[in-house]
């Protein structure tokens, strides 16, 4: 899930919004105040966080605005961020490893192929954003590793920062809703 | 050999690490410059949570009744979400209010758009007519021949009563012909013996649910056949049979038993702007034919044919009565209906409900 997208604008969502970005814009006032040597750098801070969160409170339609802009600004990030660290990963860790020759066999020469069991009905109409036993971020955190120390690829641990940061940036791929949720549409 | 794919793996060990090293330091701008963005998410979400009242998923709030399908539980105190956050309260017979069907002078019978979906229990259009008790008898996802079994069900109690069924023009016309309703099974009619004669059929209903998926070819179909019903379609043609044969049962038990009945459409959001229509135009079967104003014009046919009062809602409702993103009214919304329901309710019922009930006749 990439948390620094900021989900759909709900009133409590907005009110925390309007809080967190006023507390951020204080202590970066207080900083910058503080930097310029300024006697009671503290002040500024406070009082532009405070009047930025009446006016967030009393304005909720141009915190929305904002809402929307700075969700719209995450997602440029977003997809911007992920097509970097793809391409540093290519070129960076992947070709100098491939120019010594790759390798499609486990360690006694065996098919790296993994056997999977039929999957439950459940999981048809969405195959891959269901959570089914062994397919969690934490299961695969561990998994990894060990895969790769049994198949006798080891190299492949250095690319695993880069799987989860491409997995936290991922914030495009194709999601079914919650039985819950009926109403949206 | 054996020495030689050890050498290379270690090699390739060791550039990977090397590798991995360089690349994590030329990431460092996707760290630094993604900072605000990740602080700001995180810690919206977290305070949201702090901030937000416990909202109960829907398959919570129901539970499964072997005539209709499902049904809200009773006594819910509690928080649903669409585009919002909003309260439901539900009474001791597991409809929205606390106003009891005996003491009620208007019945509102209908789907989501009744239960006051989309908006907190004081704000929906049952707590807003003075001296008026409205007794919405809904549940989200209804259909109108789960909406028929439960007129009859309290068919003892509608003496005097004015019942106004809503008919949501953006679903409930085919969900009559079909079994099912997305996760759950649900009572539909289907056509019988020679004459093809309409039947409910309830055989079918199950506590089990069924595999759905929501996407975004939900809103697509949904406009496809709203499409279709606003042409000269197969589909349009086999749903208006069905409601004709719905209105007419659903009349009948008023009439039996002193009742007033008026329908009263409601239109999808879709068909109150120019993108809408479009859209809907678009995505109809026979797109020459197409006329938004065609579904209240059959059913302003089948009213006039039975007796039955009919109000088109898309003559006293605009796109900002709707919200944004959901398809349900919003506050406003429930306000022009409270007015719709006030005006009719006046019309079929003059004097103060206490001393007078309506009903045929009044």
């Amino acid at each position: 899930m990439a948390v620094f997208i900021l989900p759909p604008p709900r009133r409590a969502r907005l009110h925390a919004f309007a809080l967190v970005q006023s507390v951020c814009v204080g202590v970066l006032v207080t900083l910058l105040a503080r930097a310029a040597g300024m006697r009671y750098y503290v002040l500024p801070g406070i009082i532009l966080g405070l009047l930025m969160i009446l006016y967030g409170m009393g304005r909720p339609q141009a915190t929305e605005r904002l809402y929307r802009l700075w969700t719209r600004w995450a997602e440029y990030y977003g997809r911007w961020a992920k097509g970097y660290v793809l391409r540093i990963c290519y070129n960076v860790v992947l070709t100098p490893v491939a120019s010594i020759g790759s390798r499609m066999t486990g360690e006694g020469g065996d098919s790296m192929w993994v056997p999977r069991p039929t999957l439950s009905p459940l999981t048809y109409g969405s195959q891959y954003d269901l959570a089914y036993p062994g397919c969690s971020l934490r299961h695969f955190v561990i998994s990894y590793p060990a895969w790769a120390y049994k198949s006798g690829n080891l190299w492949a641990l250095g690319l695993l920062p880069f799987l989860l940061l491409i997995a936290a940036l991922d914030h495009e791929k194709k999601e079914s809703y919650s039985g819950h949720i009926y109403t949206l549409f | 050999m054996v020495e030689r794919a050890s050498w290379r793996n270690g090699a390739r060990s060791l550039l990977a690490l090397l590798g991995s090293v360089l690349a994590l330091a030329f990431s460092l701008p996707v760290l630094v410059l993604g900072l605000p963005f990740w602080i700001v998410g995180i810690c919206t979400r977290g305070l949201a949570k702090v901030l937000e009242p416990r909202i109960l998923p829907w398959s919570a709030m129901i539970e499964f009744n072997p005539q209709i399908g499902w049904k809200p539980k009773p006594n819910l105190k509690v928080h649903g979400a669409g585009e919002d956050v909003f309260r439901i309260v539900t009474g001791a017979d597991g409809w929205p209010g606390n106003t009891r069907m005996d003491e009620a002078d208007l019945v509102a019978l209908g789907d989501s758009f009744a239960f006051g979906f989309g908006v907190s229990h004081r704000a929906m259009f049952s707590e807003l007519i003075p001296h008026v008790r409205v007794k919405p008898v809904a549940s989200p996802g209804y259909n109108l021949v789960q909406e028929l079994l439960i007129l009859r069900q309290y068919s003892s109690q509608l003496s005097g009563k004015l019942i106004v069924w809503f008919v949501f023009l953006g679903n409930d016309l085919w969900d009559n012909l079909y079994p099912y309703m997305h996760f759950y099974t649900t009572p539909f009619v289907r056509r019988v013996g020679e004459r093809g004669e309409w039947r409910i059929e309830t055989g079918h209903l199950s506590p089990k649910t069924r595999p759905y998926e929501y996407d975004a070819k939900h809103r697509r179909r949904i406009w496809e056949r709203l499409g279709d019903i606003c042409s000269s379609s197969y589909l349009a043609e086999r749903v208006f049979s069905a409601c004709e044969f719905l209105i007419r049962e659903a009349q009948l038990t008023c009439e039996r038993h002193g009742a007033r009945l008026c329908v009263l459409t409601i239109p999808d959001s879709a068909q109150l702007s120019p993108d809408g229509l479009e859209r809907l135009r678009t995505h109809s079967s026979n797109p020459n034919t197409f006329d938004p104003g065609l579904p209240d014009e059959r059913l302003l046919e089948i009213c006039s044919k039975l007796g039955v009062t009919f109000v088109a809602g898309r003559e006293y409702l605009t796109r900002a009565d709707y919200h944004k993103v959901d398809r349900h009214w919003n506050e406003r919304g429930h306000q022009r209906i409270a007015e719709i329901l006030r005006n009719l309710h006046q019309a079929h019922c003059p004097e103060p409900a206490k001393t007078r009930p309506c009903g045929i006749g009044a």
